[in-house]
């Protein structure tokens, strides 16, 4: 925790997990046994160990839109993350949150000194005391081996209240100097040896200090501490018969005083008149609870663990406020947690035209800009990616996205082109134009903190299409190229990906979708995942011959199949003998053939193309190690060779 | 002295009670076999055999909170409203309560089945064992959506084998039920 949002992002969602605690233990009280009771805070301490906000996720209640909200008042637009749930003054405090911050690591401080003195006055006020009488020794010694406990050092103190044991690593038992103990108290604190409670005592005392301004969770290390009273009880009230039960009872109700109750590394039996009247409570419901309890006592803390820390991840937006202010804490507390899920929701802010989308996935240097401008103009249109390019029409909206050539760029970073259809351009008549436009911009999405962002590398641009379609290639955009060169061609083969998210809409009570109509959806899902990823590839050849040679050349076919890394040039290639039509399969081999025209120089014989969709889109992208190629040159096979790829990446 | 008559009523409702819970028959967005009713089944059970079993007063405060939420989901789709979605929270509670409660309704039925069956019979280890297979498979339930509800392509086959488990616990728990009501219905013979 570096500054104060950190903390209060930790704290409300040790907050939510403490409250949910209570309710179970609530509703559980008297139904599941003290040793769960106490075990079950393992899981708020757990909680309290863990970075709150881990990988993007939230407990129980969508803390971060709370402290976004917050800082959105305060007009504070930096990340908030938790590295590690401790506090730490990074640099000198200049503001008032920064003051604020320091003011609760100072609060740590002092009640951390606070418990290390009382610790220290209480093993001062032991220094002096001297060791029982040999036949307590014995006594306790015996009591000890019955009950199977390792012994540890006795003393006797002059006006103590009552036993206790202190000291996690050396531990010490201390009797009253002046009364007898009776071995029912002496048997509950040699438990407290056999089970190293001192040091679940250092633990909760930690945690109250790190948590020392919060009054629920200040409650909670309370109730933890009596639990583990209770918890020793039970064990006591297992191991006595009928009446010694009830003068346990007995003896506790004798005890109010609460001298040594919070000193860290102790336990003292008397833990104050509150807690002890709770623990008779407990007592007088006591009962041996039969072995299968363990098996629901167990199920329930793991449930509880998995339901915790698995979390939920925040991928609604509201952005319905009437605030703006509270609009863009909602995007902020909404972060991308995938780069498709980034890619989309980049690629929704420009179709919506919405400037919230774009601070779910924009970069943390653009944050206070989009937010600043989208509070001051107060509508979510106020700004959003490609506004300030004037498109000739605007986006076709229903034919979706496509994200060209994504390639790894860097550790957790990648960059491809996102292409965008756009609508028909009309005459006066409302005739369509026969020409296609897409928009284009070159994007670089990469991981910051827990987040994905995207950050543009150019402007939004429009180019011409010769297809209708961005489904399965676009020639207008970049590949990568594969190259060789046989009897007098020089064969090239140009590959594209195209990742896709799916977002057709699912309405099971929308009669269109249920016709197959399925709208494009427009709602960014910030943990998306990549469905498909397209391998477009097409061939052309370029004659590089003599002059001399080439009115022999009536017609050149091409087939090629991809060559992966082990494996060895297949023999089931394609034929492009004859066919005028390309043909292809879903390996990524693929033929074309065409007749060539007398003026045939160093003219590009485009040759076809094809596509394939049989890899995993979510992994990285593996490149054939080459293209086997066949040349046919007159329905003849010429030549056998391999296309290599140019050094240059596609851009 | 055992009631037969509200000990075989009381098991009668508890195996009902069970259909409604186990299976989920829905008629559009509502469900025909509602869970709710389940409860209010248990509920009236326990009152018919806490006299015989004086703990099974203990989970009628829970059963009576489980009514309520199962009644609230399932009247809230009707009104386009998914609440167990919108209450991590809540769910949270709901489902670990839950878990207690299936566990020591069937504990409290195996030592009814104790009292009431031959000597020769194992019916009270056989419920013994049900409610903890029927707590495992609840775990596993539970467990499995949270951690494996994220990867889409795992979570096919392990809803499946879930399924799987979940139909023939809750069929074994009902045959078990249905012998524990012959065994009343036998003991109130002989009397």
């Amino acid at each position: 925790m570096f500054d104060l949002w950190g903390f209060l992002l930790q704290t409300l969602t040790d907050s939510g997990v403490a409250a949910l605690l209570l309710i179970l233990k609530a509703l559980l009280r008297d139904k599941l046994p003290p040793k769960w009771h106490f075990a079950v805070w393992g899981v708020l301490g757990i909680a309290l160990l863990l970075p709150a906000g881990l990988g993007g996720r939230y407990v129980l209640f969508h803390w971060q839109f709370i402290v976004e909200m917050l800082k959105a008042w305060s007009r504070d637009y930096s990340a908030t993350r938790v590295l590690f749930p401790i506090p730490v003054i990074t640099a000198f405090p200049r503001t008032t949150t920064e003051w604020i911050f320091a003011g609760y690591v100072l609060g740590v401080i002092v009640s951390m000194v606070k418990y290390a003195v009382s610790y220290i006055r209480l093993r001062h006020t032991l220094r002096g005391a001297a060791a029982p009488c040999a036949e307590t020794v014995t006594h306790i010694e015996i009591l000890a081996a019955v009950h199977g406990v390792k012994p540890c050092r006795i003393i006797e103190v002059p006006n103590l209240p009552s036993a206790f044991v202190c000291g996690v690593f050396r531990p010490i038992l201390a009797l009253p100097a002046d009364r007898d103990v009776d071995d029912k108290v002496l048997l509950h604190e040699l438990l407290h040896l056999k089970y190293k409670d001192t040091f679940w005592s250092v633990v909760i005392c930690l945690f109250r200090c790190l948590h020392w301004c919060n009054p629920l969770l200040r409650y909670c290390a309370n109730l933890a501490a009596n639990d583990l009273e209770a918890r020793c009880d039970q064990r006591v009230l297992e191991r006595l018969q009928g009446e010694a039960r009830r003068d346990y009872g007995q003896i506790l109700l004798s005890m109010a005083n609460d001298r040594f109750a919070k000193t860290p590394a102790s336990t003292c039996m008397n833990n104050g008149g509150k807690n002890i009247r709770k623990r008779i409570e407990a007592i007088a419901r006591f009962k041996l609870y039969p072995v299968g309890m363990r098996l629901v006592s167990v199920c329930v803390i793991l449930v509880l663990i998995c339901s915790l820390f698995v979390g939920a991840q925040a991928t609604k937006l509201y952005d319905t406020s009437p605030s703006m202010r509270v609009s863009v804490a909602s995007a902020r507390s909404t972060p991308c947690t995938t780069p498709a899920g980034a890619l989309d929701t980049y690629a929704k802010a420009m179709f919506a035209q919405n400037g919230l989308y774009w601070v779910m996935c924009a970069p943390q240097s653009m944050q206070k800009e989009i937010a600043n401008w989208l509070v001051v103009k107060g509508y979510p249109a106020a700004i959003y990616p490609g506004r300030d390019v004037d498109l000739p029409t605007s986006l076709d909206v229903e034919s979706g996205y496509f994200i060209y050539n994504l390639t790894p760029c860097g550790k957790h970073a990648y960059e491809g082109i996102l292409a965008v259809r756009l609508m028909e351009q009309t005459d006066n008549r409302g005739k369509p134009y026969e020409r296609r436009l897409a928009a284009v911009q070159n994007l670089r999405v990469e991981k910051e903190n827990t987040r994905w962002v995207v950050v543009p590398l150019d402007d939004v641009k429009t180019i011409e299409l010769s297809n209708n379609s961005l489904a399965w290639g676009c020639s207008e955009l970049p590949g990568w190229t594969y190259t060789g060169t046989a009897a007098d061609f020089r064969a090239d083969v140009t590959i594209q990906t195209v990742h896709t998210v799916d977002n057709t809409k699912s309405d099971p009570n929308d009669l269109f979708a249920m016709m197959g109509f399925t709208p494009f959806d427009t709602t960014p899902i910030p943990n998306a995942r990549f469905d498909e990823i397209r391998f477009c590839h097409s061939s052309c050849c370029t004659y590089v011959g003599s002059q001399a040679q080439k009115a022999n050349i009536q017609r050149i076919g091409l087939s090629t199949a991809p060559v992966y890394e082990g494996e060895e040039r297949p023999d089931d290639m394609l034929s492009a003998a004859s066919s005028d039509f390309g043909s292809s399969r879903n390996d990524g081999a693929s033929a074309g053939g065409c007749e060539v025209s007398d003026d045939l120089g160093q003219q590009t014989i485009e040759l076809g193309g094809g596509g394939s969709n049989n890899f995993d889109p979510n992994k990285t992208i593996e490149f054939p190690i080459y293209y086997a190629a066949d040349l046919y040159i007159n329905g003849e096979l010429a030549a056998k060779t391999e296309l290599y790829m140019q050094e240059e990446a596609a851009k | 002295m055992t009631d037969c008559g509200k000990l075989y009523n009381g098991i009668t409702k508890a195996i009902w009670g069970f259909i409604f819970l186990y299976f989920d028959i829905n008629c559009g967005a509502v469900s025909i076999l509602p869970s709710f009713v389940g409860y209010i089944l248990f509920l009236s059970a326990i009152r018919d055999l806490q006299e015989e079993e004086r703990e099974l007063a203990l989970l009628r405060t829970i059963g009576i909170l489980l009514t309520v939420w199962h009644f609230i989901v399932w009247v809230t789709p009707l009104f386009s409203i998914d609440i167990a979605k919108q209450s991590g929270f809540l769910t949270t509670i709901v489902a670990l309560i839950n878990l207690y409660f299936q566990f020591q309704f069937l504990t409290n039925i195996a030592s009814i089945a104790a009292k009431v069956q031959p000597e020769d019979d194992a019916l009270y280890t056989r419920l013994l064992k049900l409610r903890t297979a029927q707590t495992v498979m609840l775990t596993c339930m539970l467990v499995c959506t949270r951690i494996f509800s994220w990867y889409t392509e795992v979570w096919v086959y392990i809803s499946l084998a879930l399924g799987a488990v979940y139909i023939i616990v809750s069929i074994s728990i009902m045959r078990a039920l249905w012998l524990l009501r012959r065994c009343v219905s036998e003991t109130a013979r002989v009397v």
